[in-house]
């Protein structure tokens, strides 16, 4: 520690000793597109070699202090390509055309906490996605707008709720009970992305009657506002993220919202409304009046000898559609969204409010998000920019009950229970009592109130000082951070008058968390840039200290047996409480050095980042992720306009969780005594992070004039130290206990082809494909073969076992030998054969048209819907297939381990721009733009998957547990008109 | 500290005024930020380490009540022993194993279902032991009250084990839970297992005998152990349990010995039917409370919930003078018809009125029923017949029977126990087990079969580095 304080002062001490800068004289200038002759706002007019830029306002016109002589000058803007020219020393104006660049090569790309790159140098894969991409097509989660658009990211959602709750997981799985979630940046605050498991299970009684995993709760991502962002860049492994530190090995997710663009004030306006359909139904079994006969009627059956009360509810035995009835709502859903920008030289603002809703296909289910932001930059003097970004958001959602249930109130393991002849509907307002399972989900979801409120207010900012500049030489000091914190209130009601509830003796539920996440970051770094004249050489130097403070923490409670109509937590007679607090301080001091070469033609970066975190065992001792990369730019031959070859290493860390050190008692009380008893699991008091090392390498290739491009990548991660939960022999008294004991690699490749076929003046046909394919294997094993996740091993499981891949599934398979007895096999795999999207625009004119479609090839789910049907003899193919599946339950698991291949049709839009002139005219100068879309969202499915959605969660968010299918929320698909003003 | 060294270094180079002042936030940053964080305890659990060195009399107090509390929790096995018994079903069908697995249409899974009534025991036991070895080093506790805690300790320690080992059988089980948890002790087999068992209830005895009169540690026992709380009363409770174990590892002698310092009673003289029902009621309970922290019944069953009793209770239940048996209206009622995967039952169990009805532990009435169980092993036919018509009269309100041979003597016994411990303890599976009447049990449907025994648990095996059997010593 103080050796690296040192070299910080070193660096300090170094600085001030280079001479002054020169004297300025002012340049001005407009910057245009080139054939359309568009003025272009936003564009970063620099002096090469120095510090010294601008951007251009919204009519393309800058002002810039530059030093006395003949210098060049550089303009870039996204979407566009550089142009550097020469400039006189006695010129004072200057008029610059830029090019498009289609393959947006020129984007800078945020390589480490201070420095960015030009993606044409890049020596990792970082994966782009920008705000047309992200918000063409309206979605109901943060995630879903990034399906299919980032290569190497296998991105599903949990269910089909309303509000979100979805995962991102980059190359592969990387931990088993670490984190699996990767680091979100949002303008350089780390922004929490937990979950607060919302309690629904005091209700379904899925584990318990507190908070856990089954509850389908929302990661918080959710709440950011699409609408604010710019761009995300999604660094990928170890080799790009190592600066990070030790949350970055699943990858990092960089988002940055807009900034302010300087001019006369502009708004633009966006309305979206549309609704929400179902997507897919399981249906059930139509049951003859001889099948209902002999399924409820006769000794151990429901209804015993009670014929006439069978056939009263039989009735005509007609199709009562439950499924349909209950998951048909439409209610109108909504976007409004407004922004509005401008500024001049030394301030530009941006702010946005958002009001949306999308209404769920469950009765009384919706998520409402409202947010409101204001980002402003100010230049104060030459040298000193301050950016200050601050947003506050509401979120509230309904999302009913889904998942796991032991309680017979989950929707889906009520549908699964009830035959189709019985309609569950209100008749004259009175809901009916289902006689075939405890409750009846229209009445529960008609009664009961069930919401998620959270209050989110971020703030970020940042300062920079130019401590020095000259022809050659920059140094900058640049703080930033900020602060992150969200409360999160959930109150779930279920009424006493519910059928199901009496069944407890506890008439009435009523539920309450209260969670609060403050993620506080600050990073310090100074910023040295040596480009002598010449330009054989730029290095760039960063150094610097982060320090990183979170706390995530809920209280809640259950109470039961409540008083008639009284939601509050002291109406009942059995309370129960928890609390949880869980704070983690980082402090990491790193460094950084790029150097670019040959004409900017090779890079070469090296970095190192040292970390200490109180979630290590030992809170003193610093872990080192170093890094090191290297790329280089082939000149043009044949059809190839530029070949980049590229190869980066590195290392980054998993941070261990909190309670993963800690062995415990337990308590509870006894008799008005509190009773301490060993807790189940152990700790490990000397638990380090999961390290991960990542070595890529690739190419990207950009051909025939930029109408094509391709980028390829093949990566080796490796995982130490995995942070592991095997199992005691149970009769220690224990069942298990963390302990870093295996490795895991991870191999695969990604690639993206994005292709131009069509150009034409005033269209083009554009269209991209993204692959990916990974496989993981463990690596090393410290322990005996052990099982995680699912219920039971008849139900499937998952298997970490030496040479093995971790997500393979395991279950009881008939043996050979003797068929009557069954033994544990493999029988299937949760990682996904490949993946692939394909995403096609075509514009003509003021019209444009878009599709995005996704591909998943394999990956197994573990499916317990369809054995919750088969268990009732109630599925749809209970005749033909239901019935033979369900004979082998206890001694076959493989009916229910079924292939989660999907194709689904993810985005469509169409959209129709009027033009500028015909709105300048008609509305006299007061509309600037004016364009009008329809777009759907996950509007097909192809899937051989027997239920609802391959992509599907039980246990919401996990490294390894996913793919388990338990009566989830159902999927739904969207459509939405749009109208887009801007003035 | 090191921000003040920064500041003088930039100093000495003669950078101007404003610069230093950038220099020193920076460098203050750095050095703000540079301090250690201290390693901070769990915030959110008590730790094992802070109980294990020199535990004061209210962490023994807690600890002890924390063996016992484990003891509470794991008092759930009577409804599994029950369904696998046929006195009852789960009829849950988010849980199909329950009227599946457990009715027998598939082994039990070992790394499921079957996995139950063993772990969470061996936790009361790892409980037990940890308080066992950091009692060593209590200075505030005296020697003698040390082995008050010791025979507490020990006994509910047995009981544990004996549930098990009820559930295990002929599968076998671990004794010893002392070791460190990476060290597998040896799985035991039936025999020497409950040899094992008894052992301890007599090295409990032993440490109860040695220790205090009454008052401290006692009165860590919770309120269930309101009149089984001095020397002399808890050792009635110890001797009851000798006599359940050796009644079971066929020591019938001893098991008469051990209950005769029981508190088995049958009275004196005349007794009205609420005398009799409160003498045959006598033992200590599990008490529960729906207060904040505390714990419901394990085994209360809304009528209206998923729990049923098995239809063969109602066809079995005899037909006295008085009306049908006074156990079956007492303890069972009809409800909704409920079903699950061809079996149904309008049945339900009133046993445990509210959700806060004491779970008995061990009764007077299943101690008459012991010593009943113990003469038949001895052949003592006319002991064993006056306290199972002792039985069938007082708490069954039926006509009293002459067992004419040692068979109906135990078929009498049998009905009677089922009966009297309905739902309670489950001893039906395990009786029928242990007289080797288990194919006389009941079964629905032809998929369906009686489970024998619960399997040793597949972890189990996994920490063993594979499956073999138990030892015989």
């Amino acid at each position: 520690m103080r050796r690296t304080l040192f070299v910080v002062a070193a660096v300090l001490a170094l600085v001030p000793s280079f001479a002054d800068a020169q004297q300025p004289r002012t340049l001005t200038g407009r910057v245009t597109a080139d054939g359309t002759s568009e003025p272009l706002s936003g564009a970063t007019v620099q002096v090469v070699g120095t510090a010294l830029g601008a951007l251009t306002s919204d009519d393309g016109r800058f002002r810039l202090n530059v030093p006395d002589g003949a210098i060049q000058l550089s303009v870039r803007r996204i979407g566009f390509k550089r142009r550097t020219m020469e400039i006189a020393a006695d010129r004072t104006t200057v008029d610059v055309v830029l090019e498009r660049d289609a393959l947006k090569l020129e984007e800078l790309v945020i390589t480490g906490q201070g420095t960015a790159v030009a993606r044409q140098n890049l020596a990792n894969d970082v994966a782009s996605v920008d705000a047309e991409a992200l918000t063409k097509v309206q979605t109901t989660s943060f995630e879903g707008a990034l399906q299919g658009k980032v290569p190497g990211a296998n991105i599903q959602m949990n269910s089909g709720a309303p509000g979100g709750g979805g995962q991102v997981q980059i190359r592969g799985i990387t931990s088993i009970n670490g984190s699996s979630d990767p680091l979100w940046v949002v303008d350089g605050v780390i922004v929490s992305n937990d979950v607060l498991n919302p309690g629904i299970t005091a209700v379904t009684r899925a584990s318990g009657l507190q908070p856990q995993s089954q509850d389908n709760g929302v990661n918080r991502i959710a709440d950011l506002n699409l609408n604010d962002i710019e761009r995300i860049e999604v660094l990928k492994g170890a080799s790009a993220s190592s600066i990070y530190g030790a949350r970055a090995a699943n990858g990092v997710i960089v988002i940055s919202t807009k900034r302010g663009v300087a001019g006369a004030p502009r708004f633009n306006i966006t309305q979206r409304t549309g609704a929400f359909a179902s997507l897919r139904e399981l249906g059930s079994r139509r049951f003859t009046r001889d099948e209902a006969i002999a399924e409820y009627l006769g000794t151990g059956k429901l209804f015993v000898n009670d014929t006439a009360r069978l056939l009263q509810l039989y009735g005509d035995g007609s199709a009562k559609n439950n499924e349909k009835n209950f998951f048909g709502e439409t209610p109108l859903s909504y976007e409004t969204s407004v922004n509005a920008s401008g500024g001049n030289e030394n301030t530009r603002y941006f702010g946005s409010v958002l009001h949306k809703y999308d209404g769920g296909i469950m009765p009384n289910t919706g998520a409402r998000r409202q947010s409101l932001r204001i980002n402003v930059s100010q230049n104060a003097g030459s040298r000193l920019t301050l950016d200050l970004r601050t947003a506050v958001m509401r979120s509230k959602d309904q999302r009913g009950l889904s998942n796991n249930d032991n309680s017979g109130t989950s929707p889906y393991v009520v549908f699964s229970k009830t035959p189709d002849f019985f309609d569950l509907r209100a008749a004259n307002g009175v809901f009916p009592t289902n006689p075939f399972e405890r409750s009846n989900p229209f009445q529960t979801m008609a009664l009961s109130n069930i919401e998620e409120g959270v209050d989110r207010f971020i703030v970020g900012g940042t300062a920079t000082y130019q401590l020095f500049t000259s022809q050659t030489q920059t140094a900058q000091i640049r703080l930033d951070g900020g602060a992150d914190r969200l409360n999160q209130h959930d109150a779930i009601y279920t009424p006493p008058e519910l059928q199901f509830e009496p069944n407890d003796a506890l008439p009435g539920t009523t539920a309450l968390v209260d969670g609060q996440v403050q993620n506080a970051n600050l990073n310090a770094a100074i910023t040295h840039t040596f480009s002598p004249s010449g330009g054989f050489l730029s290095a760039t130097t960063a150094i610097g200290v982060q320090r990183e403070l979170r706390n995530v923490a809920f209280a809640n409670v259950v109470n039961r047996d409540l008083i008639a109509g009284q939601e509050n937590i002291n109406r009942g007679t059995t309370p129960l409480l928890q609390q949880q607090r869980q704070p983690t301080k980082v402090f990491a001091v790193f460094g950084q050095e790029e150097v670019l070469l040959l004409n900017e033609r090779l890079l070469l970066t090296g970095g190192v980042r040292a970390e200490r975190n109180t979630n290590n065992g030992d809170v003193e001792k610093m872990y080192y992720f170093p890094k090191a990369s290297a790329s280089y730019r082939l000149p043009s031959f044949a059809f190839v306009n530029e070949l980049k070859v590229r190869t980066a290493w590195g290392k980054s860390g998993n941070q261990p969780l909190y309670n993963q050190k800690f062995t415990n008692l337990t308590n509870t009380v006894y008799a008005g005594v509190n009773a301490l008893r060993v807790a189940p699991g152990a700790g490990d008091p000397n638990i380090k992070p999961e390290t991960q090392t990542e070595i890529e390498g690739g190419f990207d290739a950009s051909m025939f004039d930029g109408r094509a491009s391709l980028s390829v990548t093949v990566f080796d991660k490796s995982i130490e130290d995995l942070i592991i939960q095997p199992t005691f022999a149970p009769s220690s008294g224990f069942t298990n206990r963390f302990t870093n004991g295996a490795s895991l690699e991870n191999r695969g490749i990604e690639g993206m082809l994005q292709v131009t076929p069509v150009r034409f003046r005033g269209g083009e046909w554009n269209t991209t494909v993204i692959y990916q394919k990974v496989k993981p294997k463990i690596t090393e094993l410290d322990v005996p073969t052990f099982r995680q996740g699912g219920f039971a091993l008849f139900l499937g499981q998952y298997q970490v076992e030496k040479g093995k891949s971790p997500t393979q599934i395991v279950g009881l398979v008939p043996t050979a030998e003797n068929p009557a007895v069954s033994a544990a096999a493999i029988i299937g795999d949760a990682t996904p054969d490949y993946q692939m999207a394909f995403t096609n625009q075509v514009s003509f004119g003021p019209f444009s048209a878009s599709a995005l479609v996704d591909w998943k090839k394999g990956g197994d789910v573990i499916n317990l819907t369809t054995f919750l049907y088969d268990a009732s003899h109630n599925s749809a193919d209970w005749n033909t297939g239901g019935s033979e599946r369900f004979a082998k339950q206890g001694r076959d698991t493989r009916p229910y381990v079924e292939d989660g291949s999907f194709v689904k049709l993810r985005e469509v839009s169409l959209s129709y721009r009027i033009p500028e002139s015909f709105v300048q005219r008609a509305f006299g100068g007061q509309l600037r733009t004016a364009g009008i879309s329809f777009s759907g969202r996950n509007l097909l499915m192809n899937s051989d998957y027997r239920g609802l959605d391959p992509e599907v969660s039980n246990f919401g968010n996990q490294a390894l547990n996913r793919n388990v299918d338990v009566a989830p929320f159902p999927p739904s698909r969207s459509f939405f008109l749009s109208l887009d003003l801007g003035f | 500290m090191t921000a003040y060294t920064t500041v003088a270094g930039v100093r000495r180079t003669g950078a101007p005024r404003r610069r230093v002042v950038a220099f020193a936030a920076i460098a203050l940053a750095v050095g703000a930020t540079a301090c250690k964080d201290a390693a901070e305890p769990d915030l959110n659990n008590p730790s094992l380490e802070g109980v294990q060195t020199n535990p004061s009399r209210v962490t023994v107090t807690q600890m002890t009540r924390g063996v016992l509390e484990g003891y509470r929790q794991n008092s759930g096995f009577p409804l599994a022993f029950s369904i696998i018994g046929r006195d009852a079903y789960n009829l849950q069908s988010a849980e199909p194993r329950n009227t599946g697995e457990l009715l027998g249409t598939s082994p039990l899974d070992p790394g499921g279902f079957g996995a139950a009534f063993w772990g969470g025991q061996y936790r009361t036991v790892r409980t037990a032991e940890v308080l066992l070895a950091s009692l060593e080093s209590s200075t505030a506790v005296t020697d003698q009250e040390k082995e008050t805690v010791r025979g507490i300790v020990n006994t509910i320690k047995a009981l544990e084990l004996f549930t098990v080992w009820a559930a295990h059988d002929t599968a076998g089980m671990v004794i010893d839970v002392s070791g460190p948890p990476t060290e597998t002790a040896p799985i035991l087999c039936r025999d020497p297992a409950i040899t094992a068992i008894a052992a301890i209830l007599d090295e409990a005895q032993t440490q109860i005998a040695n220790g205090v009169a009454s008052g401290f540690p006692f009165t860590a026992l919770p309120a269930g152990f309101a009149n089984f709380n001095n020397r002399a009363t808890f050792t009635t409770f110890n001797r009851a349990w000798k006599g359940k174990v050796d009644v079971y590892r066929r020591q019938y002698q001893s098991a008469l010995t051990a209950l005769s310092q029981s508190f088995v009673d049958t009275g004196g003289g005349s007794l009205s039917p609420a005398q009799a029902r409160a003498l045959l009621d006598r033992g200590p309970v599990h008490v529960f409370s729906a207060s904040p922290g505390d714990a419901l019944s394990t085994l209360f069953a809304a009528l209206t919930g998923t729990v049923r009793a098995h239809p063969s209770v109602l066809a079995g239940a005899e037909t006295g003078p008085n009306g049908i048996d006074a156990r079956y209206t007492a303890k069972v009622t009809t409800t909704t018809s409920a079903s699950d995967q061809g079996v149904s039952s309008n049945l339900g169990f009133i046993v445990y009125p509210t959700n806060t009805s004491s779970l008995p532990i061990i009764r007077n009435e299943e101690l008459i029923l012991l010593r009943a169980q113990a003469n038949h092993g001895l052949g003592n036919v006319d002991a064993a017949s006056r306290d199972v018509n002792f039985v069938r009269v007082r708490s069954g309100n039926l006509a009293p029977k002459t067992h004419a041979t040692l068979d109906d003597l135990l078929t009498d016994l049998l009905y009677n126990k089922r009966y009297s411990l309905l739902y309670e303890t489950g001893s039906r599976w395990v009786d029928m087990r242990f007289h080797n009447r288990i194919n006389q049990l009941p079964l629905d449907l032809t998929t369906h079969r009686v489970h024998a025994n619960y399997p040793v648990p597949a972890n189990e095996w996994l920490a063993r580095g594979g499956q073999s059997g138990c030892a015989a010593q």
